[in-house]
């Protein structure tokens, strides 16, 4: 496949990237590294516009859709949030807990979840905190928010539980002894799947009834990645170096064969849905990039791209124009992506 | 993406027995290397440039008695997070405190394939208050489990206890766990090559196995030569004792010398594992050298017949030690001597539900048979078995076959070749909790090529 080239931007810091974030206008892309520093692109004027020190050792970092907010944790122990209008900070909280993993803003960006141990805290869009969850099991490995924005699940090991927006106990759990590493909820909020430990995916049809929840196995590996297309039809998961494609449309792909796409060599590392569109991005430890295409039975890949090291998140800008790249060892890159043939 | 994994020490000892001391050592020493320390519960211990990390306690699911599905999932998480900085860490060590078995820790480096990628297990590294440990040593599981797992036992705090209680401790350690180095601490003080980089659960690196547990495990605790007539009649009595029956094996030697005597005590082991009769007080014991296990009633002993099968010397081999049953060979009611008798380590004491059992022998396996064999063994008794090692002689192999697990896990593969001057052996050690070892040594036999 012929290498797509159309490099918009390229910044080249040290350290590994956590996440790529694009602000609400798909002017600015926002990263985070793991030594705690955040930078502010103007990708368009290929310049720096702001950067700052968030943590000594960040573990996450997330952009609110709509509003200028970013908010990130540490191995410090804290969580902070900051106005990218005027890079001022809005609030930083000590957690009760080493670490904190996990930050995901509601769909509407009103409200975001920092998992913080085995804890989950909720604060709102001004920094205020509005409570921190009882203890789970475990550690939070992962959160996903109901794509309503009312309510948000909790992975750890045991299962997952949903809390809503203003009660710290949880409204359900959905019990299962494993250990669950990575959690999505369908658009349409008719499923939350869950990686597991033993390379499975669990899902918990919703709203949830006990012993109704199900598995698809068959995995080499961990399931790492669970990516929804916009109307829920697909379901994108890794399965080493290929991605396994499971049709829902509206039930559970139970007895189904998947699609099984193995146009990467390499282990899978990210893959991300349009924001709009029925088109995705894929990529590989090697560096590897592909764009595809999917649509009822079609699948096509269209479009390939290297990096120079492994491929650790990718970010489609708002108008789905624009696909942002960051590596292992600290590339960024904002690609304008491929037309479809 | 193949970068070196990084060794990865596992750290266990019962409360108070020097583990934060240790830690503090290790990570004050001048060794010029990034050390990163996972505990189970946070200590304030964090050194400049080092670091103690927070790790949530997780429970570990049993599926039918194996946690080899359900690996620690928050040591997985923080070790991926650890790997995303830029200042790696040349060496893990993680604490396992409060965990008694610290085998799903030690296994996460072995399913895990994303760990097997990064991280490689060193050690298992256990530390032991030579003063305390005697109040827990019998009753704890969670202090027998931490012994029968180590590749390296510190025998901390030795300034505080005698010499004779020391060597008490180190014979008593040694049976439990033979394959384990052993190293006397005050303070924790210790040479870091000790305990970093040792390689332990390396194959490759470490495919040998202390020979020493094999003089000091034997299944009878007790030998005696006698000088017997063929035309007479003995009657052997017993005691009640300590245990409803006794294992007993007669074995006629030609002469008595070392060679002889070796030679007989080889076979002892093999029959001792074999099957033997069951025979009540009154009836006749053979005298040909197969075993026989004794039933002595509690209240009034017993007492059994001996007509041997030719004039000479024989060795009679006991599970248990004469003394505790009172035991005497008469004829017509004169008590007959042993003309040379030896005591062997009770290796298989009673109150030791943790302890090594080690076999050896000189036949070339049948490598299927053996598979089949180590199968069942550690799916069975996976539980049980805390670690495994063997080092083996494979029939119509050039190459020594090693192996090593962790309850049921096991990796297995050839080694270097056989150099001519060696000789072709099979050790094999297992350190865990109520091993049979008669239904080992059997079950081993039975792989060898010339078993049918």
């Amino acid at each position: 496949m012929t290498p797509y080239n159309s490099e918009l931007f390229t910044s080249l810091l040290d350290d590994y990237i956590l996440n790529v974030c694009w602000s609400g206008d798909g002017k600015h892309l926002i990263s985070g590294d793991s030594a705690g520093m955040v930078q502010v692109f103007d990708v368009f004027n290929r310049e720096v516009v702001h950067e700052w020190q968030a943590h000594d050792a960040m573990l996450c970092l997330a952009v609110s859709p709509q509003q200028s907010l970013v908010v990130s944790g540490g191995q410090d122990g804290r969580f902070k949030l900051w106005n990218l209008d005027t890079f001022s900070l809005l609030a930083d909280h000590q957690a009760n807990s080493a670490w904190v993993e996990c930050a995901v803003w509601s769909p509407n960006g009103n409200y975001a979840v920092l998992g913080t141990g085995p804890r989950v805290a909720l604060i709102d869009s001004n920094g205020k905190l509005i409570y921190q969850s009882e203890k789970h099991e475990s550690t939070v490995s992962s959160i996903c928010w109901h794509p309503n924005g009312l309510s948000f699940a909790t992975a750890c090991f045991g299962g997952v539980r949903i809390f809503g927006l203003t009660a710290s106990e949880p409204l359900q759990n959905m019990p299962w002894k494993n250990s669950m590493l990575s959690m999505s909820w369908s658009p349409d909020g008719k499923f939350i799947g869950c990686g597991t430990q033993d390379s499975r995916i669990h899902f918990f049809p919703q709203p949830y009834e006990f012993g109704q929840d199900f598995e698809m196995s068959g995995y080499q590996g961990k399931v790492k990645i669970l990516e929804w297309d916009a109307r829920a039809e697909f379901l994108l998961t890794n399965c080493w170096s290929d991605i396994v494609v499971w049709r829902f449309a509206g039930q559970s792909p139970a007895g189904q064969i998947p699609w099984t796409i193995d146009e990467h060599e390499e282990k899978i590392t990210a893959i991300r849905y349009q924001n709009q569109g029925s088109c995705f991005a894929s990529a590989d430890e090697g560096g590897g990039l592909r764009f595809f295409h999917a649509q009822a039975e079609d699948l096509l890949c269209y479009g390939a791209y290297r990096m120079r090291s492994c491929i650790s998140c990718l970010a489609w800008s708002p108008d789905d124009l624009h696909l942002a790249i960051g590596t292992t060892d600290g590339e960024i890159v904002v690609i304008r992506a491929p037309e479809l043939p | 993406m193949t970068t070196q994994p990084i060794p990865v020490t596992v750290l266990t000892g019962y409360l108070g027995s020097g583990k934060t001391t240790l830690l503090n050592r290790i990570l004050r020493e001048n060794h010029g290397q990034r050390i990163a320390v996972i505990e189970n519960e946070f200590g304030e211990i964090g050194i400049d440039n080092e670091l103690v990390i927070e790790a949530d306690e997780e429970i570990f699911e049993m599926n039918n008695g194996c946690i080899c599905c359900t690996v620690r999932g928050d040591l997985i998480r923080i070790l991926g997070q650890l790997m995303k900085r830029r200042d790696k860490f040349d060496h893990i060590i993680i604490e396992t405190t409060g965990m008694a078995n610290p085998a799903p820790v030690a296994q996460t480096f072995w399913v895990d394939d994303d760990m097997k990628e990064m991280f490689s297990l060193d050690a298992i590294i256990t530390i032991v208050d030579a003063k305390h440990v005697w109040q827990h040593i019998d009753d704890s599981d969670e202090c027998k489990e931490q012994i029968g797992f180590a590749d390296v036992i510190l025998l901390n705090k030795t300034d505080l206890v005698t010499e004779n209680e020391l060597d008490q401790l180190s014979k008593r350690i040694q049976r439990m766990n033979s394959q384990a180095q052993v190293h006397q601490t005050e303070n924790a003080a210790i040479g870091m090559d000790k305990i970093l980089n040792i390689r332990a659960f390396d194959l490759a690196a470490k495919a040998e196995i202390n020979p020493a547990f094999l003089t000091e495990e034997l299944p009878f605790e007790w030998m005696g030569v006698y000088y017997l007539y063929n035309d007479d009649e003995y009657t052997v009595t017993f005691d009640a004792g300590p245990d409803p029956s006794m294992d007993t094996l007669f074995i006629p030697l030609d002469k008595l010398d070392e060679e002889q005597l070796s030679k007989a005590k080889k076979k002892a082991v093999k029959q001792f594992s074999e099957a033997y009769k069951v025979l009540k007080s009154g009836k006749f014991i053979p005298s040909t050298g197969a075993l026989s296990r004794l039933l002595i009633d509690e209240k009034k002993g017993a007492s059994f017949r001996l007509h041997p099968h030719k004039t000479g010397l024989y060795a009679l081999y006991t599970q248990h030690g004469p003394d505790e049953f009172n035991l005497t060979i008469q004829q017509n009611n004169i008590p007959v001597q042993a003309i040379q008798s030896e005591e062997y380590a009770h290796g298989h004491e009673h109150d030791e539900t943790v302890e090594s059992v080690g076999i050896e022998s000189t036949g070339a396996l049948n490598l299927q048979k053996l598979n089949q064999w180590i199968g069942w063994l550690l799916s069975e008794r996976g539980t049980d078995i805390f670690r495994s090692k063997g080092v083996l002689n494979i029939a119509d192999r050039d190459e020594r076959f090693v192996f090593q697990g962790v309850h049921m896990l096991f990796e297995a593969k050839s080694d270097r070749n056989w150099k001519p001057s060696e000789k072709r052996m099979n050790q094999l050690i297992f350190i865990g909790r109520n091993l049979d070892r008669q239904e080992l040594t059997k079950g081993f036999n039975a792989c060898l090529a010339s078993s049918r």
